[in-house]
């Protein structure tokens, strides 16, 4: 719980009196660091995940470890911290941590984080959802947090009669992306977090349609994209960036590549347009006494363009279209 | 008003119906429109809406009068 209230000070000291004043309406006193969502209460969940950070049994366990993100998992980031940290100290702060695994106090902590691994591993690292279907690539989160379905928006199909005009239309506008490959738990090599390593990865391709047929007054244009949705988290401390005393440095290189297939269906057009676009790394750092950012990421997009645009010009006879 | 997004399904049934009169001073006309829709869950990932619209659209000034059918999922 200590490092717990830390976290909270600490968050509550960097952030401005306006948002200060509104945490003041939120949960009462150290419950604030459970409300995850921010909303003012703490649902089933999280209070599941103060019972974690409460009980006896496991209270120890969670409060050293569950600092970064406080929702009853041991990521890779929290891990590696933890290591990072607990090799600074003395045998006899370890103690309940030891005996919370069941090792007796003797054993090094590298041989602890191999344990947690493996206990996350039956919280989190050996599930999660494998296929989205969702409103919008905004609605899924493919890494090791997913958003829930309660909070997503879904995908829509729509038929749309316009007694006016006697005319049917259908739109549909959906999302949907499997998770081919993914491993957000993966141990430092021989248990040594301070040299940079890859955490996680995941890889996982999408399609977004948005799209109408048919019925007046609406834009004719539709969208069919395809693309790829790919991460790689690499933890580590690196000295040139940051001081090897107050950060943690964490990379996430973000890719999503995507390949567009615009059809403008007005008449006599025909539009086809195609494109792959990649965002930059994405890199973190993280304080070692708080685990929490303290430096702004920072995050870029590049873009290639590869458009080919056809434009159908009709017929005489209206039976048939060449490209132009 | 008449496009219920899965999100706003806060109960296994709802039902909403509005009217809406305003004056357009860019282009110069009245908007007199008249809305209703009805939602329900299907179960928690799937919800059907059937919504009317009748009348015209303040930002557009477009009439229309139509009824859409609506089917949201979520997985």
């Amino acid at each position: 719980m200590r490092i717990a209230l830390l976290a909270a000070a600490s968050v509550a000291l960097l952030m401005p009196a306006s948002a200060a004043a509104i945490i003041d309406n939120y949960v009462a006193g150290d419950d604030r660091v459970f409300d995850l969502d921010h909303n003012g209460r703490l649902d089933a969940k999280e209070l599941a995940v103060k019972a974690l950070h409460e009980s006896p049994k496991t209270s120890d366990l969670y409060n050293a470890i569950d600092v970064i993100r406080i929702d009853g998992v041991f990521d890779a980031q929290e891990l590696a911290q933890y290591y990072a940290t607990s090799r600074q100290q003395s045998a006899k702060a370890l103690d309940p941590l030891l005996k919370q695994v069941g090792k007796p106090a003797t054993e090094k902590a590298g041989i602890i984080i191999n344990d947690l691994h493996a206990a996350e591993g039956a919280l989190r690292c050996s599930g999660g959802q494998g296929v989205y279907i969702r409103h919008d690539q905004f609605d899924v989160g493919v890494y090791a947090k997913s958003l829930s379905a309660g909070s997503a928006q879904g995908a829509s199909f729509k038929i749309a009669q316009d007694l006016a005009a006697n005319s049917t239309a259908a739109s549909i506008h959906g999302f949907a992306t499997a998770v081919i490959y993914r491993n957000p738990c993966l141990k430092p090599p021989g248990g040594d977090a301070n040299s940079p390593f890859v955490s996680g990865y995941v890889l996982a391709p999408w399609i977004f349609a948005n799209g109408n047929i048919g019925g007046t007054g609406k834009t004719p244009a539709s969208t069919l994209q395809l693309g790829v949705n790919s991460e790689v988290e690499v933890l580590g401390r690196t000295s040139s960036i940051c001081s090897t005393t107050l950060c943690r440095l964490t990379f996430r290189p973000t890719s999503r590549t995507r390949a567009a297939f615009s059809v403008d269906r007005r008449p006599g057009r025909l539009t086809v347009s195609t494109g792959i676009s990649t965002p930059l790394p994405r890199s973190e750092h993280h304080s070692t006494t708080t685990g929490r950012p303290t430096c702004l990421p920072t995050f870029a997009m590049w873009t290639t363009p590869a458009t080919a645009a056809s434009r159908p010009t009709p017929a005489t006879d209206g039976s048939a279209v060449t490209s132009a | 008003m008449a496009d219920v997004l899965p999100q706003q399904f806060k109960h296994n049934l709802t039902f909403n119906a509005g009217y809406d009169a305003a004056w357009n001073a860019l282009s110069g006309g009245w908007a007199n429109q008249f809305s209703t829709a009805l939602a329900w869950n299907l179960s928690p990932s799937a919800a059907l809406s059937l919504a009317y619209v009748n009348g015209t659209d303040r930002g557009t000034l477009t009439s229309s009068n139509q009824v859409t059918l609506s089917l949201n999922y979520k997985q």
